[in-house]
């Protein structure tokens, strides 16, 4: 008999779920079907169940199947451990017990581990009864990281219903929240970090780098596309003081920013992020991509590249005048030849 | 309904699995003279990671700190540890005494340190071996390997000689993979012996040979049971595979197989509900010897025997009624097997209708059985 089958006809027993089973049997788990296990042997320990609710069978919810069960309703078997603990099915264990019934079928599974107990319980509250908060899940999933365990995001997603893109979030941030603590920065400081910039801090390698970039997060709040930009660059540097150069330039680049929060102001919203944005778009685009145009267009099309065309002539020209580049051209940074050809 | 087996024995605390964690914590927490001292804001440290996997629930609803310290002053109670005080944070320490665990046969035994979490560590391997899709055979060479080789020739000379023995028999795992055998059953092919696998003596055995079946212990039945022909290279070999695919040295995962040798060896006794009934006869001159529960559900031997047929025909009703097993007061040895009075009226007029088409043989009885069950049962619901 292969492992979790179980005997002859039980398998058309009316409770028997072959949803239950097919999830059981993909984790490699060894049960069986007991069409009779006696109320009496159940117990509710601690933690084999995951829901934080106060009340995880409530009341109107047992009354109604309790109702449904007296009226012949047949109710799929609960899961249980091997000792008898309840793994899943509260709402159906109390609704046995208000109906003074002395048994109630239910899958018991061999060698189940809490954390095994725990992610079951979670896949199974997922997809019948009531799901599971958010919070629950969360809680879930970072204590599980905690734990030292290796989430595979695809079966935790099946398993829970959250986007994989999420749970990776929430596991990276869980990570970094770690790390930060073996790193010894007080938490107080983190708060204004979101779980996307934790997530995203977590990808520094070097752990100089990485308390470096996250001070810096917290003291320029550098939005997270930016600082993925800096971690990418500080990780593919070839030493540590070149990984350390590139967050202190990162810094350096923002001082008006980390100036003006540490006064206890925001800092001051640049139109030019989001220009910068636009000409990196348009760079990618050759001459012929740009004229590329349908016959009806072309009239307005060349009249804003020429408006274009003069914006950013006077730009260049302003910049020339105005921008102190002395320090970036000494540093290699500035000396680009347009810049040079402006001036 | 009554319990049979187990029920007696004295239950552990509902929170004892935080009380491990919290012992584990502490005793991990050695120095040369062994375990050291903690204050309760160390401990919580130690052992929050944990618990949160644990009691999340309990944590979220007591919050972190109130929940530990009252486990504190429940494993304090329990003589797990001493409690002092230290400028207003409580000092702890292991005392002498072991908490305890229940084995999966039921037990309950001194808990031995660090074993839940090598469990965990075990089922982490197993796991990455199960999704790897390992397979020790490949490590292991066989002179089957060679088919042309004097070993696997002098094998096959045997063979022809003795035939297969039977005493040697071969133990193929549920999924039919051969561990150790393999030269003995492709030798037995290549002559057209029939080849003697190992014979479970009950469905327990069955069960604790399937539940003992992980990934590490065909690893262990494959060196353990070749070991005076395998090199220590080629032992080596298969326990730096292992470790590759693990991810941890084989000798932390050697460890936590001697420390959970004990536990995995100690099989759950088999469930066995017991069915309070009564006997009815089959004929109103009969002896009463039906057995019937109070909710309508028939012993299947004793209906078909009092019906007049073998007891063997209950297999033709396998793929046509539900069953349960239990014991009942005048049952003995295996459990017996019962089914409902309505799936038994409905699954029999299938199996007869379903015969008949396919021509097959159909016994009169199975129709005053039926009968039987419909009088009993039915009339009974239109006298209520």
């Amino acid at each position: 008999m292969p492992p979790g089958t179980h005997d002859g006809g039980s398998s058309m027993h009316p409770s028997a779920s072959t949803q239950i089973e097919s999830k059981l049997s993909a984790r490699h788990l060894s049960f069986t079907f007991e069409p009779n296990l006696h109320i009496d042997q159940i117990r509710d320990v601690e933690g084999n169940q995951v829901r934080l609710s106060k009340h995880r069978a409530p009341k109107e919810m047992v009354e109604r199947y309790a109702q449904q069960m007296k009226g012949g309703a047949i109710f799929p078997a609960i899961v249980v451990n091997d000792r008898y603990e309840i793994v899943d099915g509260n709402t159906r264990w109390m609704a046995v017990r208000r109906n003074r019934k002395d048994t109630i079928p239910a899958y018991v599974c061999a060698n189940l581990s809490a954390l095994e107990a725990r992610s079951l319980s979670v896949e199974l509250n997922q997809s019948h009864g009531l799901s599971m908060t958010s919070e629950e899940l969360h809680g879930f999933v970072t204590g599980a990281v905690e734990e030292g365990k290796v989430l595979d995001a695809k079966a935790y997603s099946r398993m829970t219903g959250v986007k994989p893109s999420t749970l990776a979030r929430w596991v990276a941030a869980q990570q970094f929240d770690m790390r930060i603590a073996r790193e010894g920065m007080p938490e107080e400081r983190l708060d204004a970090l979101s779980n996307s910039i934790r997530a995203a801090l977590q990808v520094a390698k070097l752990s100089a780098v990485f308390v470096a970039v996250t001070e810096l997060a917290v003291d320029a709040r550098v939005p997270v596309a930016q600082l993925k930009m800096i971690i990418t660059e500080a990780n593919a540097a070839s030493s540590e003081a070149d990984a350390r150069e590139v967050v202190a330039r990162a810094r350096d680049a923002r001082s008006d920013d980390i100036k003006a929060i540490a006064a206890g102001f925001k800092s001051a919203k640049r139109k030019g992020i989001g220009s910068a944005l636009h000409i990196g778009g348009l760079l990618r685009f050759e001459v012929s991509d740009l004229l590329d145009v349908p016959r009806d267009k072309q009239t307005e099309m060349l009249e804003r590249m020429r408006l274009l065309r003069d914006r950013l002539d006077g730009a260049l020209m302003r910049a020339g005048n105005e921008w102190d580049l002395t320090e970036a051209d000494a540093e290699g940074q500035g000396a680009s030849p347009a810049l040079a050809e402006v001036r | 309904m009554a319990i049979t087996e187990a029920e007696t024995t004295l239950d552990l605390p509902l929170d004892n699995a935080s009380r491990l964690a919290i012992f584990d914590a502490l005793h991990d927490s050695r120095g040369e003279d062994g375990p050291l001292a903690l204050t309760e804001s160390e401990l919580l440290e130690r052992v929050i990671g944990r618990l949160r996997v644990l009691v999340p629930r309990e944590l979220h609803l007591a919050g972190a700190r109130p929940y530990l310290h009252h486990k504190l002053i429940a494993c304090a109670e329990a003589g797990l540890i001493s409690m002092g005080s230290l400028e207003g944070d409580a000092i702890l320490a292991l005392t002498d005494k072991l908490p305890s665990v229940r084995y999966p046969d039921g037990e309950i035994r001194d808990y031995t340190p660090g074993l839940v979490l090598a469990l965990e560590r075990l089922d982490g391997d197993n796991a990455r071996l199960r999704e790897d899709r390992f397979d020790v055979r490949t490590l292991i060479p066989s002179s089957a390997d060679e088919p042309g080789g004097p070993e696997f020739q002098a094998l096959l000379e045997s063979m022809r000689e003795h035939g297969f023995l039977k005493q040697f028999w071969i133990a193929a795992q549920d999924d039919d993979v051969v561990i150790d055998g393999r030269a003995r059953k492709k030798a037995a092919a290549i002559l057209d012996l029939n080849v003697e696998y190992v014979k479970y003596g009950s469905d327990r055995d069955r069960t604790a040979a399937r539940r003992r079946d992980t990934p590490l212990n065909r690893v262990m039945i494959a060196v353990q049971s070749n070991l005076a022909r395998l090199s220590p290279e080629t032992v080596q070999a298969v326990h730096e595979a292992v470790a590759a695919v693990t991810r941890r040295p084989w000798d932390e995962t050697s460890t936590d197989l001697a420390l959970t040798a004990e536990w995995r060896r100690s099989m759950p006794p088999e469930y066995s509900p017991q069915f309070e009934v009564e006997k009815l006869a089959f004929r109103p001159d009969a002896e009463a010897k039906i057995q019937v529960t109070a909710d309508n559900k028939v012993m299947l031997r004793s209906l078909i025997e009092a019906g007049g047929l073998s007891n063997y025909k209950i297999k033709l009703l396998e793929d046509y009624v539900p069953t349960e097993r239990a014991r009942s007061g005048h049952s003995a040895g295996r459990k017996a097997v019962f089914a409902r009075a309505d799936d038994l009226i409905s699954g029999i007029a299938t199996m007869q209708r379903e015969r008949r088409a396919a021509k097959l043989k159909v016994d009169p009885e199975w129709d005053q059985i039926r009968d039987w069950l419909l009088a009993t049962f039915h009339s009974e619901r239109s006298d209520a």
